[in-house]
């Protein structure tokens, strides 16, 4: 049969969608968020006549609804799409699976971040005060310990503030998420996250928000995401998130540690924040050394007390130059980082440690520290 | 069924296995009921890192105090700062920063049993008979007493050992203590022991503590433990009948690692040397050579008479350098001890003064008034020479 000149037109033009089908499916499919939009967006903020936009609420400690629409047709903000009234900490939306950082029960299994759970229920101390989930400090808690003004974000996407005006925030130029340049208001807060959650982060490389580890832009690193090992909702020597680090704290600007310090500037050497003069070099130390390896100890690794800490501890884990959710060896090259003792989001423990170093039973409080300074037990 | 249980017995025996605290643990700073507990930082139990270490100088957005920026090693305050201040002297002081600091006495109070010794009463007092600069200060009623210099200390130690090479990097604590392990001294019983030494010379190496070990005590040579205050039937440093030294950390190994031969300056400052008379060209501050003075390893075959209890065997005895010597400071010159051998009449204030000598001596020795002549008694004894100059 001889096609016509027509119907040859229609043939090409369904050719060509069919391969941008191919091509444009396969990236959708690597978005992070994957599934129908009204999982998470509401065109009108309407539903049946209702309104479909919540937000959590901490004052009822759960979701309230809005008719106020959220920005970028969001149903939830960040902390409501975040938080769960259940204790699980991966709830499922259709087809994707949304890590959960705040639970209004006892998480059962805090993610890698850990949970501002016990920010609500213990108290300022054992969480990142975050717009939203409580009213702010009072000062000095009411700017991050250590603030370095107009210090250098990570990867060298702009500076930070030059004085801290404003609750901490989630995302944006007064949070940790998201574009560090973007949304300084908690009403504009979103727009440090435009793009992240539909980018294929099958790479991270730090390039965009999406493809920057756990959308923190600027920060490599390798994001364990082993079913079952999600997040780290489950976490072993080997299946653990892969963290970024640097030899020397000048090493690098993308490494977690960095992401830390671009507001806990005194607390990091590198030269963009406190550099050696706040924190000290290995030569000795004024404050404790991050994004530093082993090799580097002052009397040298081999026969140190470091020495002896071998095998991955997700109590107190280390940061490599070339992460790996896999590798359970600790060795010279292995680097103490900021998570190495504290938790970013919340913890149990006084001051977002990751281990009891306020317990009234002095083996329970040190053995933390005990993991690295193994001649201090 | 009998069979059963003794297998079962013996697999219990065997599996279990008793739970040691680390050295850390173990140490007098991080014991549970009385270690390390820094009034501006009680909110951690005793003994915890944080007392001593600020992570990152900042708790709730301010430094504890005391403030004054990061130090180094991440501790609270600078390592050294004069005779009386640093460290480890914000704590062992009269106005502690250390919660229900107990007092701190002399090794006459503590191990010769003097307690009416009650000052210096802290080890910061203890370093305040001499100024920084090593010249005797008032203190305890004292106007010519005696300290360790923290200088000089520091000085010597300086990129030995694997100290620092500069003198903001040297606690010159540390040339005797560990603070990770230094221990509370009690009275080893058997194999057991305690010590709050450290030999300088280990610092590079494992830096255990000294003096616990039955190797490293003063029973391992020919020791007789002074008489305690006021006794005759019981001796230093526990006020037991125990005098073999087998309850008493070696000192003599533990003191010569610095004041040997081998280093034929450095202990005492010039400023310190001045304060003493010099005959010709000699000072007569010398290190002291055990292996030939009589105090030490060499036989002076000395008339036993001539020595008092309980010295009064005939055998080559080897003091402590403790026997006559504080560690810390003393009202007298040259560390020399108030109570020596049971009695606390020891006034040694000029090293010219013959009688102040004999109050030393004659602890020990009997010798008459008219000994050799008028001359003070270093003339003729040092700690380096032969039997007829046996200090």
């Amino acid at each position: 049969m001889e096609l016509k000149r027509h119907d040859v037109k229609i043939l090409q033009i369904i050719i060509i969608y069919i391969a941008t089908l191919i091509v444009v499916i396969p990236n959708l499919s690597h978005a992070k968020v994957t599934g129908v939009c009204y999982n998470c967006h509401t065109m009108h903020n309407s539903q049946g006549g209702a309104a479909m936009a919540q937000e959590y609420s901490s004052g009822s400690g759960g979701l309230t609804g809005d008719t106020t629409p959220n920005p970028c047709l969001l149903s939830y903000d960040c902390v409501g799409c975040h938080f769960s009234s259940t204790a699980n900490t991966i709830v499922s939306v259709g087809s994707s699976n949304i890590p959960i950082v705040l639970n209004s029960t006892t998480p059962t299994s805090p993610l890698a971040g850990g949970n501002f759970y016990w920010l609500v229920n213990t108290g300022d101390k054992y969480g990142h005060n975050v717009y939203g989930i409580k009213t702010q400090e009072g000062s000095p808690m009411d700017a991050p310990p250590g603030f370095t003004a107009s210090a250098g974000t990570p990867s060298g996407y702009g500076t930070g503030p030059a004085s801290w005006a404003t609750q901490l925030n989630c995302a944006g130029v007064y949070g940790c998420h998201g574009d560090r340049t973007q949304g300084a208001t908690a009403a504009t807060v979103v727009e440090a996250m435009k793009g992240g959650h539909h980018t294929d982060d099958s790479t991270i490389d730090a390039s965009t928000v999406g493809k920057s580890y756990r959308f923190l832009r600027g920060i490599t690193g390798v994001e364990l995401n082993a079913t079952g090992y999600k997040w780290e909702q489950t976490a072993d020597s080997t299946h653990h998130n892969g963290y970024k680090g640097g030899a020397t704290p000048g090493t690098t600007t993308d490494g977690i540690s960095y992401l830390c310090g671009s507001c806990h500037g005194n607390f990091h050497g590198h030269a963009n924040l406190g550099g050696s003069t706040q924190v000290g070099s290995s030569s000795p130390w004024f404050r404790h050394p991050t994004d530093f390896a082993f090799s580097g100890v002052e009397g040298g690794y081999a026969g140190s007390e470091y020495d002896d800490y071998t095998s991955y501890s997700t109590t107190t884990p280390v940061a490599l130059s070339t992460p790996s959710t896999s590798t359970s060896t600790v060795d010279s090259t292995s680097m103490v980082m900021c998570l190495s003792c504290h938790r970013a989001h919340g913890s149990p423990n006084y001051k977002m440690i990751r281990w009891d170093y306020k317990s009234t039973t002095l083996s329970t409080a040190l053995s933390g520290c005990n993991v690295c300074h193994t001649s201090k037990n | 069924m009998k069979d059963t249980l003794i297998t079962l017995a013996i697999c219990i025996f065997l599996t279990t296995t008793p739970v040691y605290a680390g050295t850390y643990l173990d140490s007098a700073h991080g014991n549970t009921s009385y270690g390390v507990n820094r009034s501006s930082t009680s909110g951690y139990t005793k003994g915890n890192c944080a007392h001593c270490h600020e992570q990152h100088a900042s708790i709730e957005g301010v430094e504890p105090a005391p403030t004054g920026g990061p130090d180094k090693w991440l501790v609270f305050t600078t390592l050294y700062t004069d005779q009386d201040t640093g460290l480890c002297l914000s704590c062992h002081a009269g106005s502690s920063s250390q919660v229900g600091m107990p007092n701190q006495y002399t090794f006459s109070y503590k191990f010769g049993g003097d307690t009416s010794l009650i000052c210096p009463s802290s080890i910061a007092q203890a370093f305040s008979f001499i100024t920084e600069g090593g010249v005797p200060q008032s203190n305890c009623g004292s106007t010519t007493g005696s300290s360790h210099q923290l200088t000089a200390v520091r000085t010597f130690l300086k990129s030995k050992w694997g100290f620092g090479a500069t003198n903001p990097k040297v606690n010159p604590c540390s040339g005797c203590h560990n603070p990770h392990k230094a221990q509370r001294h009690s009275y080893p019983s058997g194999s057991a022991g305690t010590s709050p030494l450290s030999r300088p010379t280990t610092h590079d190496g494992d830096w255990n503590v000294y003096g616990a070990a039955t190797n490293e005590r003063m029973s391992n040579y020919v020791y007789q433990a002074p008489y305690s205050s006021g006794s005759t039937t019981t001796y230093e440093p526990d006020g037991t009948v125990t005098s073999d030294g087998s309850n008493m950390p070696d000192y003599v190994t533990f003191c010569t690692d610095c004041h040997n031969a081998s280093y034929s300056t450095g202990q005492m400052t010039s400023s310190q040397k001045s304060q003493f008379a010099t005959v010709g060209a000699q000072p007569y501050i010398r290190s002291p050579n055990w292996t030939t003075s009589p105090h030490g390893q060499a036989d002076a075959g000395m008339d036993a008479t001539k020595r008092k209890a309980p010295y009064t065997a005939d055998k080559n005895y080897v003091l402590s350098c403790t026997d006559c010597h504080e560690t810390h400071g003393s009202p007298n010159r040259m560390l020399i001890r108030k109570e020596i051998n049971g009695s606390s009449v020891v006034t040694f204030n000029t090293w010219n003064d013959r009688a102040g000598w004999f109050t030393v001596c004659q602890r020990c020795h009997t010798i008459d008034s008219g000994h050799k002549g008028a001359n003070p008694c270093y003339v003729c004894h040092q700690h380096d020479t032969s039997w007829f100059k046996p200090i």
